[in-house]
C-alpha cells in the first residue's frame, strides 16, 4: 500500500504521511513547511509520466538575461534561487530549474566537471540504508533510477549534478542528493558542456 | 519648519488633506505622517504584480509593497498606510499638489518625468525595459533573429522609435503593426496578424497571462530600452527623499546580506557589524531618518527584503513569474546595487 | 504463529487512516496496487528458510542488460551486509518493504511451483516477495508488489564469506 506519484499539489499531505512512516524518519520542522524544505525519500524505481516532466513557469528551461564576468560555457548555480545558469554570450544564460539537496547547501566555490555519465548507478547514503536497511546498496542505472538519465561529477568533491526520477522536487530543497534536474534538462546540459567545464556554486548570504 | 515652536506645529498641522496642501512643500513631510498616524501612498489602480485592488479592496502588488515597507519603517507597522489610486496622466500634478505622500506607481525615472516636472525619484526599485513576445513555435532565442518581423506596438508611445532604433542599429527589418490598446494588440497577435509584440516587459508578462496558452509563448532576454522604476517625492523635502532612498537601500542591504522575513528574529544574535548596523543592534542610522532603531529590522519583518517581495509579487513566486534579470543583485548577475548603510 | 498482534493491528488501522488523509489530499494521480494481489493458498515451500540466514551482498536493478553489473555490485557490497536471522517458528527475521522494524517471514510454495516470501499466510500477497532464483551462495527476489517492484527493482542478494 503506497502512494506511487506525488504531485506537487498533494506534496504537504504526502510529506506528512512520509513523516509518520516508521519507514521514513521525517524530521518534523521540515514536514512543516514543505513548500520550502520538505522531506521527501527518494523513489528507487519510479518512472516519472512525461507530462510530470514538463516543467511549466519559472522553472522551465529557458534563456534569461544574466550578466557575469564569467565566460560563456561556466555553469553558475545560485542555491537559494534553486537555479542552474550555463553561460551564454551576450550577457544571457540557458536557466535550469534545479532541487537541491541539503548537500548542495554545504558549500559554495569554484570546481570542474571532471567526470560525465549517461543513466549513472545509484548508491543509497548510508543514513538512507540506516533508515530502510532494506534497500539495496547499489542500484543499476537505467529509468526508474533516483539519479536520473544523467551525472556531471563535480571535482574535489562528492556533489555532482544529476537527473532525476521526482520532477515535483524541482525548485525544492530535498532530503538527498546534491543539484538534480529534470531528465530532460539534465540531458540538454549534458550534451552541452563538456568534462573540464568551470562550475561556480553561489549561496546567499547568511547571517 | 523645524524652526517653528512644537506647540505651534501641533496645534496648527491636522490630518485633513486640505490643510496639509496649504502647507505646501514647507511642511516635514515625515512629521505629518506621523501626525497623521499613516502613509498616503499614489499608486496606480490595476497593473497585475505592482498594485492592483481585489473585489474586496486589499491591494497588493511590488509598488504598494515599497509603500509598506515605508510605513513600517515609520510606524513599525505595514497597515498603516492609505493607498490613494491615480491615473498615468494625472500622477505628478497630484503629487505636486500634496495628494499623496510619495508616488509608488510604475513611473520611469527620465529626464522629464524628474526635471520637467519638478519632482524628485528616490531610487530605482525595479529596472524595466522594452522586450519583445514571441511564439515559442519560431524557435527564437534572441531578438537578432526577427528580421523581417510584423511587429504590433502602441500607438503613440515610444516603442515603435524603439524597435526602429534597434533594428536599424543591427541592420534588421521589420513591418509595425500599431495599435491603440493592449487589447487590440493582442487580438491581433492571436490572429497572426503580427508575429510579435514589443512593449516593455513587465507589461508582456502580465499580457501573456491573458493568452490563450501563455506557456506557448516567450519573452526573450533582450531589453531594448531603459524603463527605470521608482518612487517620487516632491522636491523641497530632503530628509523625506533620504527616507525614501534609504528604505529602498535597506530592502536591498538585507537581501545582500541574507537578512530574510523567516530569519529576521535571528539577526541580533549575528556577528556580522553589516547585519547589526541594519537591524539597529549597532549605530544609530535610525535615529539620523528620523526614525526609531529598528526601523530596518521591521520593514524585512512586515514585508520582507527586496528580492522576496520582488519575487512573491512579480518573480518565481508569482503567476507573473518574470526572470529576475537586471534587478538580480549586482553580485548576482543584475545590478540592483544599493549603498551600504555605514 | 503470531500473525496479528493488537499492536499491529493497530498500526495497520492507523495507516488505513492516515492513507485515506493522504488520498483524501491528492484527488488525482495517485495509483495504488492494495488489493491487487489477492494471494493463493500457500503450499509447503520446497526451500529451506536456512538457505536465507547469513550475511548477503545487495544490489538491484531494472533492465536486464545490467544484470551481471549488479551480481558484480553486490558481490563487493559485503562490508555493508543485510543479515538474515533464523526467526523462533522456522521462519526467517527480515524487513518488508517500508518497514524500519524487522519481522519473522516465511517461505511459501504455491500450485504453480513459485516460492514467495513474506507474512504467513496466502502466497503471492502485496507484501511478498517472490524467489525467482536461488542456489548456495546467492537467490533473487522480484516484489509482488508492481509499485514495490518498480521502486526497488529486481533484488540480487550475494552471500557474504
Amino acid at each position: 500500500m503506497k502512494i506511487i506519484k506525488l504531485q506537487t499539489l498533494c506534496l504537504a499531505a504526502a510529506a506528512a504521511w512520509l513523516a509518520w512512516s516508521p519507514a521514513a524518519k521525517a524530521d518534523p520542522a521540515d514536514a512543516s513547511d514543505a513548500q520550502v524544505d520538505m522531506q521527501i525519500d527518494d523513489q528507487p524505481g519510479y518512472q516519472p509520466s512525461a507530462e510530470e516532466e514538463q516543467l511549466a513557469g519559472p522553472f522551465e528551461r529557458q534563456i534569461v538575461f544574466f550578466r557575469t564576468t564569467e565566460a560563456p560555457g561556466t555553469i553558475v548555480v545560485h542555491t537559494a534561487d534553486r537555479y542552474l545558469y550555463l553561460v551564454q554570450p551576450n550577457n544571457r544564460a540557458i536557466r535550469y530549474g534545479i532541487g537541491v539537496g541539503r548537500d548542495g547547501f554545504q558549500w559554495a566555490g569554484i570546481r570542474k566537471i571532471i567526470q560525465k555519465q549517461e543513466w549513472p548507478d545509484w548508491r543509497p547514503p548510508p543514513e538512507m540504508i540506516q533508515r530502510q536497511p532494506y534497500l539495496p546498496r547499489f542500484m543499476a542505472g537505467g529509468p526508474g533510477n533516483p539519479m536520473g538519465a544523467r551525472a556531471l561529477y563535480i571535482g574535489g568533491t562528492v556533489y555532482r549534478i544529476h537527473g532525476t526520477n521526482q520532477p515535483q522536487t524541482i525548485g525544492h530543497a530535498v532530503s538527498s542528493g546534491c543539484f538534480r534536474l529534470v531528465n530532460a534538462d539534465v540531458t540538454d546540459l549534458y550534451d552541452r558542456v563538456p568534462v573540464g567545464t568551470k562550475i561556480v556554486v553561489k549561496q546567499a548570504a547568511d547571517l | 519648519m523645524r524652526f517653528l515652536q512644537k506647540g505651534i506645529i501641533s496645534a496648527a498641522v491636522f490630518s485633513a488633506l486640505t490643510l496639509l496642501s496649504s502647507f505646501g512643500a514647507q511642511a516635514s513631510t515625515l512629521d505629518t505622517v506621523k501626525q497623521r498616524g499613516s502613509l498616503i501612498c499614489g499608486v496606480s489602480n490595476g497593473i497585475t504584480g505592482f498594485s492592483i485592488a481585489d473585489e474586496k479592496g486589499a491591494w497588493s502588488g511590488f509598488d504598494v509593497d515599497f509603500c509598506r515597507a515605508v510605513a513600517s519603517a515609520i510606524f513599525g507597522d505595514a497597515t498603516k498606510v492609505q493607498f490613494v489610486p491615480v491615473k498615468a496622466d494625472e500622477r505628478f500634478a497630484a503629487l505636486k499638489d500634496n495628494k499623496f505622500d510619495l508616488l509608488s506607481r510604475n513611473s520611469t525615472w527620465s529626464f522629464s518625468n524628474e526635471v520637467e516636472q519638478g519632482l524628485l525619484f528616490a531610487g530605482v526599485t525595479y529596472y524595466d525595459g522594452q522586450g519583445f513576445l514571441v511564439s515559442k513555435k519560431r524557435k527564437v532565442t534572441s531578438a537578432l533573429e526577427l528580421d523581417g518581423s510584423k511587429i504590433c506596438v502602441k500607438n503613440g508611445t515610444n516603442s515603435e522609435a524603439n524597435v526602429a532604433d534597434y533594428f536599424k542599429s543591427n541592420r534588421m527589418k521589420f513591418e509595425p503593426i500599431r495599435f491603440e490598446t493592449m487589447k487590440e494588440i493582442i487580438e491581433a497577435y492571436q490572429a497572426n496578424k503580427c508575429d510579435v509584440i514589443s512593449s516593455d516587459v513587465s507589461q508582456l508578462y502580465a499580457e501573456r497571462l491573458g493568452l490563450a496558452k501563455p506557456n506557448e509563448n516567450a519573452i526573450l532576454a533582450d531589453i531594448i530600452s531603459k524603463e527605470p522604476l521608482g518612487p517620487a517625492v516632491r522636491q523641497g523635502d530632503d530628509q523625506w527623499l533620504n527616507l525614501v532612498k534609504w528604505v529602498n537601500y535597506a530592502m536591498i542591504n538585507a537581501e545582500e546580506l541574507g537578512i530574510t522575513k523567516a530569519n529576521v528574529a535571528q539577526a541580533k544574535q549575528s556577528q556580522k557589524p553589516a547585519v547589526r548596523r541594519l537591524i539597529g543592534a549597532e549605530g544609530d542610522i535610525g535615529k539620523q531618518l528620523g526614525l526609531s532603531p529598528d526601523w530596518a529590522l521591521n520593514i524585512v519583518k512586515n514585508v520582507g527584503n527586496y528580492g522576496e517581495t520582488l519575487e512573491k509579487n512579480v518573480g518565481g513566486k508569482s503567476k507573473l513569474g518574470i526572470a529576475r534579470g537586471l534587478n538580480q543583485l549586482w553580485t548576482m548577475g543584475g545590478i540592483q546595487y544599493a549603498p551600504p548603510l555605514r | 504463529m503470531p500473525i496479528s498482534t493488537p499492536s499491529t493491528r493497530r498500526f495497520f488501522l492507523v495507516a488505513a487512516s492516515l492513507f485515506t488523509v493522504a488520498l483524501a489530499a491528492c484527488n488525482s494521480n495517485q495509483s495504488i496496487d492494495a488489493g491487487a494481489q489477492q494471494g493463493v493458498p500457500a503450499t509447503p515451500s520446497k526451500i529451506a528458510s536456512d538457505k536465507l540466514v547469513g550475511r548477503w551482498g545487495v544490489a538491484a536493478y531494472h533492465q536486464d542488460s545490467a544484470r551481471q553489473r549488479t551480481e558484480a555490485e553486490a558481490r563487493r557490497q559485503c562490508s555493508n551486509p543485510y543479515t538474515i536471522k533464523a526467526g523462533q517458528n522456522g521462519g526467517v527475521i527480515m524487513h518488508l518493504a517500508d518497514q524500519s522494524e524487522p519481522q519473522e517471514l516465511f517461505l511459501k510454495g504455491s500450485a504453480s511451483g513459485s516460492t514467495y516470501l513474506g507474512p504467513a499466510g496466502m502466497a503471492a500477497v502485496a507484501a511478498d516477495r517472490e524467489i525467482v532464483a536461488i542456489s548456495d551462495n546467492s537467490f533473487t527476489i522480484k516484489w509482488v508488489s508492481p509499485d514495490n517492484s518498480s521502486r526497488y527493482g529486481t533484488m540480487v542478494y550475494i552471500r557474504c564469506s
